[in-house]
């Protein structure tokens, strides 16, 4: 099994990220994809080869799965993220360079988290 | 036809288990007297300077007999043969360099020389001795890159070279380079606190255990994590493997070490294992919680070898391997360790499976693939034998849990027990992060154990 070529992130909705959806970009409902029985709702965002280089530079602790999936990132990462998904409306790479645009914010919000101290 | 083995009287790999401690306190106090005094320390990830592995976890692991035949250090003939043919000198198979490496001026500063012997020190206080057999060099990356092996060598199943983002390959190519080689003994019991003092079951005490709970089969189970559903789940199915019955227990056994960072922290991979039977997900009567000190390899079929001589010498019929089996990124592949059970992995230097070779293990390999949750069928399933609904399946994974956590989602019950989360979320308050961190890996101490005082005069 060689590397993926494209890689996502996993958003997970709990109701306060729900209730942000139904009021300011419904239109990504039909993109929520559920698991375990909709015991968890989420969205993917598209991540290109070349984002996750970046990614994985700023939060060396980050991870991929054998299936592309970027995992461990920071909270401040994430929920920035998803307020740039709500904002577009998109899921598509153009997020994270919107996310990027912010970066040294975030990651300064992000050293300050358990898992980066 | 014989049955096989009893769990808790299955022989120690190499025939013998090796115990080498001095219970007596005043023939320990008379050994050390004299003996010239080194402090242990962890070896260091060079680009960073955080602790990537202590070798006192080796030690402990020798001296108690997790190793065994181990009763020491590798020299360079045990060395060479390992890297080889990952066989011991006699011929006992043996899968990893174990190996005690000291900074070329630390050992000048000593004035040793082969023949003599070495107290090992650690948080100031004596330990063990070491016997100074051979002193050698030996190139640490190529120490490395024969461990691990090559695309070249194992095609199909080394996915990919190592290098320094490996933490297995990072710790042998980070060693000095100058090695003692030699037996060693404890002379000072490590003293842990709680979580691991009241699970701290080295090989006899194991053996004594399995055979008072009146255990006939025991399945080990390797961790490294806080146990979620999908874990849970895999013990129990792969209990049933057996003879003409199934398992009557499973021995988790966590490896307690250094860490990478994002892992979960140790005491609560021990706690939230523990929780499993004292909430009754698996009744205290079928499962017991121990540990090892060992710092990962990370080394995925070769460190299953290890595993698997680990847990017999603990006293275990059977042992499970699964996707991914103690494997860290896309180096091997996901099965590596099916294959190397299954037929063997010549370009690792096992021609055959461990167990149907001369002088192999004797503990029978349980494999399995992934435990997973199936919308259609309304429940946990098994993917190697089950069912079909490939596109109602939602996959367990250790990191998502951990993503959910660091984003203050509580997982849904169905992927971690209530109980076990409240475990994670315990440490997290206690010790500030559920997580290794930097602040973790650099002010825990290291190794996690603590020394009674000895008498001790030292060389004048």
């Amino acid at each position: 099994m060689s590397a993926p070529q494209t890689y996502k992130i996993e958003l997970p909705l709990d109701r306060r990220r729900m209730e942000r959806i139904e009021k300011e970009a419904p239109e990504l409902k039909q993109y929520i994809k559920e698991a375990f029985g909709g015991l968890l709702k989420l969205l993917e965002v598209e991540v290109t080869a070349e984002q996750w280089k970046k990614i994985q530079e700023d939060f060396p602790v980050a991870r991929t799965t054998p299936h592309g999936t970027i995992e461990q990132l920071p909270k401040a990462f994430k929920e920035a993220l998803f307020d740039a998904v709500v904002r577009l409306k998109k899921l598509d790479p153009s997020v994270i360079d919107e996310v990027y645009k912010n970066i040294e914010e975030i990651k300064k919000k992000a050293y300050e988290e358990p898992l980066f101290k | 036809m014989p049955r096989g083995h009893v769990a808790g009287k299955i022989p120690p790999h190499g025939g013998k288990l090796v115990e080498r401690i001095v219970k007596f306190r005043e023939r320990a106090e008379r050994m050390i007297q004299g003996l010239p005094a080194y402090e242990l320390q962890p070896t260091r990830d060079p680009k960073t300077g955080l602790p990537i592995r202590h070798v006192a976890h080796e030690v402990v692991s020798i001296c108690y007999g997790f190793f065994s035949p181990l009763e020491g250090f590798m020299t360079r003939e045990e060395l060479e043969s390992v890297l080889k043919e990952r066989r011991l000198p006699d011929g006992w198979l043996w899968p990893m360099p174990i190996l005690f490496d000291i900074p070329e001026e630390d050992l000048k500063k000593l004035g040793i020389k082969e023949g003599d012997q070495l107290l090992l020190m650690v948080h100031g206080k004596p330990f063990a001795v070491l016997d100074v057999d051979e002193i050698y060099k030996y190139d640490p990356k190529e120490i490395a890159t024969k461990t691990f092996g090559t695309k070249e060598a194992a095609p199909g199943i080394v996915q990919m070279d190592f290098d320094a983002k490996h933490p297995g390959w990072l710790q042998y190519s980070s060693m000095t380079g100058t090695f003692i080689g030699g037996k060693v003994t404890l002379v000072n019991e490590p003293v842990f606190e709680e979580p691991y003092s009241r699970l701290w079951t080295p090989p006899r005490k194991a053996r004594e255990e399995i055979i008072k709970r009146g255990w006939r089969l025991v399945i080990a189970h390797q961790t490294r994590n806080v146990p979620h559903v999908g874990h849970e789940h895999l013990m129990k199915f792969a209990m049933l493997n057996g003879d003409i019955e199934p398992c009557d227990a499973v021995l988790v056994n966590a490896i307690i070490g250094v860490k990478r960072l994002g892992d979960y922290v140790d005491e609560a991979i021990l706690e939230g294992h523990e929780m499993v039977n004292k909430a009754g997900y698996i009744a205290p009567e079928h499962h017991m919680v121990t540990f090892t000190l060992w710092d990962m390899k990370y080394g995925h079929p070769v460190e299953a070898v290890l595993h698997a001589i680990i847990r017999q010498n603990m006293g275990c019929t059977h042992h499970m391997f699964g996707r991914d089996h103690a494997a860290v990124g896309d180096y091997y592949h996901p099965y590596a360790a099916h294959t190397l059970w299954k037929e063997g992995i010549p370009g690792l230097g096992f021609p055959e499976p461990p167990h149907e070779t001369y002088k192999g293990v004797l503990i029978k390999p349980v494999l399995m693939k992934e435990i997973l949750y199936c919308r259609k069928c309304g429940e946990l399933v098994y993917t190697g034998c089950w069912c079909n609904h490939k596109s109602e399946w939602s996959k367990f994974s250790g990191s998502f849990i951990r993503s959910l956590i660091i984003e203050g989602v509580e997982p849904p019950a169905l992927i971690m027990r209530p109980e076990v989360f409240q475990v994670v979320m315990k440490w997290w308050e206690k010790i500030g992060t559920p997580f290794v961190n930097k602040t973790y890996l650099t002010t825990r101490k290291i190794p996690p154990f603590d020394l009674k005082p000895m008498e001790y005069s030292p060389k004048k």
